[in-house]
């Protein structure tokens, strides 16, 4: 399911005409009568046609990409009727030259009748400064209706055309993009799909260019002949995809081509050749006003790491001195970009940056203190898996820190203020990040620490009547005692524990005690005693649920079947192991019997093992998941390892008077 | 020196004195009291508004010091502005813990964006400025300057909004020079003004903690209501000084605007000519209405308030909630039958209409057809409710109808505990491996069926799965199938029939079996925080459940914790349980019936902790672990 990625070299054989796209307003009256779509019955309306011709003109001097688009959608019943109101986004390098919609009805002789859609009625608004949105609220729909518009826009940035997306979360009957670039350019079509392309058609074409761009016309006016390949990439019949949960990234399953411009070789022109390869980024970026250069300064902030690392003498230490420094110093604006705002020194005086500001400050820092230190660039896990074939910084929403003492390599992010050195933040978990290694390029691999875990330890003890009062330790480590300390700092103890447990309503927690909630670096701690508000008892028996306090109460796997992998955010265990104690006179005469269930190579598993003799009863309960990525065929293992979990948790004991 | 100044200058002087001489930014001087339960704390608030004919200069000047992350919207200043706002001047500094100036700022600092989401042609922009402080706790002081050029939008004073907020001390100072503005208020206004001149202050006003099942913030928050007697919208001239007034205008502007009677709706036309009753007819058009035309939200100018016609309507096929009424009211007019337009403030904490003050506050609109005692509501935006529905957005609360005479204060039905239910019954099994096997067929009604029938046509049919799930109450299922049996589109019911599969209905040990019969429970996972409550609390979803399950058991296995015939009951205020069961030995079958209601009713802050205790009883008398031994 993951899409996988292709690298369509663009063909100069040629071999055909392309077909234009399909003619504006013109559709076969009997699709009207269609009101359920042949690959997809659930559908409230589908895509009929979905086009775009990508060319580029020269004007105003310099040259733009034009994006033509011609999209259809029939609205199948009353439930499609929202797809009729459409909403296109533009970003801040495009503009909207041209845009005319209408809807196309059956008409009472059975012909073809248009209702245009009052220019009045097409709403532009500037969202933002960057972003803008045409409305488009088409009238006189009913079942059947096909909505059409078309629009040009006009894009100045040509190195990254905007992607095309084959899918979407309707059903996609025909999509079809085609490229039309003159002969000096030359674009590399990148197809991230797990489906196949249904047709790939490659031909010339001329189109008039203003000779004075060559630099031999004496004429503004003159013109001439450019030769220009079209590329056109089509898909038919694409389902439409839903969300699910544990997903990190939606939207990197849809299918969907990009194209990059790698060479540029106007004529008379020098030849413009962009990065093909990852060394090229990086290498330039050292060399960038806007990154590398802002490093190695004598700021305010180098200044400081001097001063205070100057007394230590091994190098971890300084390392942790100055990453906790600077991650409780700086506070992070929550903009997550590659390039710092500005000078490191004036946001480390205001104490707030963007994502880059924070990290590169801390490199600095580091580096003034005599550690090897780099920038690794990343992206975050919400943004989908970076593609290593495709040597691009765009791809990169952040950028993190990585040390080097003595081989061993810390990744340091410290826009999170909870974390200590040797965790990253969540979202940073990605597979892989790209070093800037000295002027070099290097991957690094990005992995998780195996080791958060949540783990209750209890001793239970139980009056004649059935009361449990029980003494449990509950005790988090990394990614799980961040979560405790974030939370923390927002809420009381009670509230923040809530949270993290399922705690049943029969019970109360009371002298609640957490230990370490400012000391990132160790496990947190909790301390509370578990009393019952009511027993469960009859004459001769007590009944006892021994799990009043758990991680979960519900699987959070609902759905009978799954379509997409399962994320985790990072591979945890959790752990409760009690004792109890059976009281004088009683014998427990009916306990859940031991069980093992695991995924086949045992990556996820749930144990529970009851052991008892006169006096106690022993019980282990452990779900552990050490993946952070499951393929959706092990959506049944894993979700019956947690149904098996939350059966277990909900268990009764039977204690017996002898 | 402020002598032979008038009244209004002087006093706006003076507040502008104390401000410069006594300020001070630091936080270690906000006294304790106001920090408990603070996320931030308003060091000092003085607003002034000077209200003239035609227009009103509002003047902010606010100290707050935000304490922790939570109160952050409060530094990320967001003021609207469109024709008839106009953002005259804006500045603020940023100040650290200590009371240093770290950073200011003015009105070419901010950030300019829309929110307009899926509205089309709203006008109204707004002017962002991020002052956010780099660590907490730190002091944002910011001072601006509004003109509102129509009277219509003359702004609340609402200081405390939100909630978990401490004022040391804040003021508002209203003044009007040839007209009168209304005003409404739970402070008392300083006395020392004529009926032109107000001042009230709020010193020393202890943040509130944030609590579950909290009523409209207007019943707790302090507030000034504002409203002037005249105005003037887009050049159309209207006056709030009555309901009738106000109710006229908006009447006036939409004005025979749903007349449709020289217009041939043949499938209509056809139809009405067939149907006899009324309501037969209501039912017939508000089906049409929903099955043809949708709800799209469209703003222009006077457009806010003055609908499209209900010809344009019918040919475009859409329209915004005044459109879709004003179309609806010209079809009903067809069939003779008069409606009236009414005037909403739809979800939460809204102010309502009340026979005591007059405001222009409302947000949405829906239509009112007289029936005798039986008054039948329409929501027009929705595809669909049930006819004569309305959900939690617009159900018990005062509403305005319009009329040819004006306004009149009319309420909304309220769905209680004795239209919101489930009821079902369930046959559960033992299957050869332990899992339980269950059949249920359910009806729910009222609010509980809200969630089902909104997404019974999702393309995306997992949405409608998890949606069932949620509504049996089940938390742990092997499988799930379901289909729908029925769907009134007259009244708001919805039958299912689900199988379930799950591992926790019946669990069998060697010796026994225990019996956990969790699914559609009203009264499961209740987690009322005791402490401390001190607001009343208002249970908004009232329910009715009651179902019947029967277990088909193996044989040999008896009663172990429980009668073979057993009746119990509670009833208190808040709600009741009654619960019986029946073991019949000959066919190894236990039957249990059960009803369980939550009454939907506000409480004193006093009953909470009783609240608690009886969701805790009728949840362990409604489900009960029944263990069963088996004969040795």
């Amino acid at each position: 399911m993951k899409a996988k990625l292709l690298l369509l070299p663009i063909l100069l054989s040629v071999f055909t005409v392309l077909s234009a796209q399909r003619e504006w307003g013109e559709v076969n009256p009997k699709q009207f009568e269609t009101r359920v779509c042949a690959i997809d019955s659930t559908a409230n309306a589908m895509i009929l046609a979905d086009e775009e011709l990508i060319n580029f003109v020269f004007e105003e001097d310099r040259i733009f990409a034009y994006y033509k688009r011609h999209k259809r959608i029939q609205i199948l019943n009353k439930e499609g009727y929202e797809y009729a109101n459409v909403k296109i986004y533009t970003g801040a390098n495009e503009s909207i030259q041209s845009i005319k919609a209408q809807t196309l009805n059956r008409g009472v002789d059975g012909k073809v009748t248009t209702t245009a859609v009052n220019k009045k009625l097409i709403f532009n608004e500037a969202i933002s400064r960057r972003v803008s949105a045409t409305k488009i609220a088409f009238p006189d729909i009913q079942a059947g209706s096909i909505i059409e518009f078309e629009y040009v826009t006009r894009v100045t940035s040509l190195r990254f055309l905007k992607d095309w997306y084959f899918q979407s979360t309707l059903p996609t009957l025909y999509s079809n993009v085609t490229l039309r670039s003159p002969f000096f350019f030359q674009y590399a079509s990148v197809l991230k799909s797990s489906r196949d392309l249904s047709a790939t058609n490659n031909a010339e074409a001329t189109e008039k260019w203003f000779t004075l761009l060559f630099g031999n016309s004496r004429y503004a006016e003159e013109k001439t002949d450019v030769k220009c390949y079209e590329s056109s990439y089509t898909m038919e019949n694409v389902p439409a995809l839903h969300q699910e949960g544990f997903v990190n990234c939606f939207q990197d399953y849809f299918s969907r081509m990009e194209f990059i411009l790698t060479t540029a070789r106007l004529p008379n022109r020098n030849e413009q050749t962009f990065a093909e390869n990852w060394e090229d980024v990086i290498a330039e970026l050292t060399k960038s006003n806007d990154f590398g250069l802002l490093l190695g300064g004598n700021g305010v902030h180098v200044k400081d790491a001097k001063t205070m690392t100057a007394s230590l003498t091994s190098k971890e230490e300084k390392l942790k001195l100055i990453y906790n420094y600077v991650s409780s110093k700086m506070r992070w604006n929550e903009i997550l970009t590659v390039f710092p705002k500005g000078g490191l020194a004036k946001s480390y005086t205001e104490g707030i940056g963007n994502s880059a500001d924070i990290n590169m400050i801390l490199i600095d820092m580091l580096r003034a203190s005599g550690i090897k230190a780099d920038p690794v660039f990343i992206k975050t896990s919400d943004n989908g898996v970076v593609q290593k074939e495709f040597p691009e910084l765009g791809q990169f929403n952040h950028v993190i820190a990585v040390a080097e003492i003595d081989s061993a390599k810390f990744f340091l992010d410290a826009t999170n203020p909870n974390l200590p050195h040797y965790l990253v933040d969540i979202q940073d978990l990605n597979e892989y990040g790209l070093r800037m290694n000295e002027k070099k390029a290097e991957w690094l691999s990005i992995r998780p620490s195996a080791n958060s875990f949540s783990n209750i330890v209890a001793k239970v003890t139980l009056s004649p009547d059935g009361k449990i009062v029980s003494k449990t330790m509950l005790t988090l480590n990394d990614y799980e005692a961040v979560a405790l300390r974030t939370k923390l700092k927002l809420k009381k103890s009670e509230d923040a524990l809530n949270d993290l447990l399922t705690i049943d309503e029969n019970v109360e927690l009371l002298n609640t005690e957490i230990d370490n909630k400012d000391d990132n670096y160790k496990k947190t701690k909790t301390t509370f005693d578990v009393s019952s508000k009511k027993t469960f008892s009859g004459d001769k028996q007590i009944y006892l649920n021994p799990f009043p306090v758990k991680f979960r109460k519900e699987n959070p796997f609902k759905l009978n079947e799954r379509s997409y992998p399962i994320d985790f955010p990072y591979p945890f265990k959790e752990s409760i192991k009690l004792t109890i104690e059976i009281p004088e006179g009683y014998a427990a005469t009916d306990v859940p019997k031991s069980k093992e269930v695991r995924i086949e190579d045992g990556s996820a598993s749930f144990l529970f093992v009851v052991e008892k003799n006169e006096k106690y009863i022993q019980i282990n309960s452990i779900l552990s998941v050490k993946q952070q990525q499951y393929h959706p065929g092990s959506y049944e293992s894993i979700k019956n390892i947690f149904a098996n979990a939350i059966d277990t948790y909900n268990s009764v004991i039977v204690l017996e008077k002898k | 020196m402020f002598y032979r100044l008038n009244k209004v200058f002087s006093l706006v002087l003076i507040l502008l004195s104390c401000i410069a001489c006594a300020q001070s930014y630091t936080t270690l001087s906000i006294p304790d009291s106001l920090l408990k339960n603070a996320n931030a704390v308003i060091r000092q608030s003085h607003t002034n508004a000077a209200v003239k004919p035609g227009s009103a200069i509002y003047t902010e000047d606010k100290t707050i010091t935000i304490l922790n992350s939570t109160a952050e919207d409060l530094s990320e200043i967001t003021i609207p502005y469109d024709k008839l706002r106009k953002i005259k001047s804006f500045k603020a500094e940023l100040y650290d813990n200590m009371g240093n100036k770290i950073k200011q700022f003015d009105k070419r600092d901010a950030e300019d964006y829309s929110n307009a989401g899926d509205n089309l042609g709203i006008e109204t922009r707004f002017k962002f400025w991020n002052l956010k402080g780099s660590s907490f706790p730190y002091t944002i002081h910011y001072i601006y300057e509004v003109e509102l050029l129509s009277l219509f939008y003359v702004q609340n004073w609402v200081p405390a909004f939100g909630s978990s907020v401490s004022i040391e001390n804040a003021t508002f100072h209203l003044s009007c020079s040839d007209i009168h503005v209304s005003n409404k208020s739970n402070l008392v206004a300083l006395k020392n003004h004529s009926a032109d001149e107000y001042t009230w202050e709020l010193s020393g006003f202890k943040a509130i903690k944030k609590q579950a099942f909290s009523p409209n913030n207007f019943d707790f928050l302090p507030y000034v209501l504002l409203t002037a007697d005249e105005f003037e919208l887009y050049g159309v001239k209207g006056s709030s000084k009555t309901w009738n007034d106000f109710g006229r205008f908006v009447y006036q502007l939409n004005e025979k605007r749903e007349n449709l009677e020289d217009v041939n709706i043949p499938e209509v036309d056809l139809m009405l000519s067939t149907l006899k009753t009324n309501q037969e007819k209501i039912q017939f058009l508000y089906r049409y209405l929903q099955n043809n035309y949708r709800y799209v939200s469209i703003q222009l100018g006077i457009g806010g308030w003055q609908a499209q016609t209900a010809k344009y309507t019918l040919q475009q096929k859409f329209g915004d909630c005044k459109a879709l009424v004003t179309l609806m009211k010209g079809l009903l007019k067809k069939a003779g039958i008069p409606s009236y337009m009414t005037l909403v403030s739809a979800q939460k904490n809204r102010i309502e209409p009340q026979s005591d003050f007059v405001h222009t506050d409302f947000n949405h609109v829906i239509l009112c057809i007289p029936n005798n005692s039986d008054t039948i509501w329409l929501e027009c935006t929705s595809h669909i409710d049930p006819y004569n529905y309305l959900g939690s957005f617009t159900e018990g609360r005062n509403v305005l109808i319009l009329n040819e005479n004006g306004g009149t204060i009319a309420r909304t039905p309220t769905y209680t505990e004795k239209a919101n239910s489930c009821h079902g019954t369930t046959t559960i099994t033992l299957a050869e491996d332990g899992s339980s096997l269950l059949t249920s067929n359910v009806t729910f009604e009222g609010e509980k069926q809200d969630q089902l029938r909104a997404l019974y046509y999702d393309s995306d049919k997992k949405n409608l799965q998890l949606a069932v799930i949620s509504a049996m109450d089940l938390s742990n299922t092997k499988s799930v199938a379901f289909n729908i049996l029925a769907m009134d589109s007259n009244s708001p019911k919805i039958s299912i029939k689900a199988s379930i599969v799950d591992n926790s209905t019946i669990k069998k040990t060697a010796s026994r079996i225990m019996i956990n019969p969790s699914i559609l429970d009203p009264f499961k996972d209740f987690s009322g925080n005791n402490d401390n409550r001190t607001l009343p609390f208002k249970i908004t979803e009232g329910v009715t459940y009651f179902d019947t399950l029967t277990f088909s058991l193996p044989s040999q296995f008896f009663p172990e914790n429980f009668k073979g015939d057993e009746r119990k009951s509670l009833t208190t205020q808040f709600g009741s349980v009654a619960f019986s069961l029946l073991f019949d030995s000959t066919t190894n079958q236990l039957i249990i019936f059960r009803k369980g209601i939550v009454k939907e009713q506000v409480y004193p802050s006093s009953d909470y902790k009783a609240f608690g205790q009886f969701m805790l009883d009728a949840e362990n008398m409604y489900s009960p672990t029944l263990v069963l031994k088996k004969a040795e």
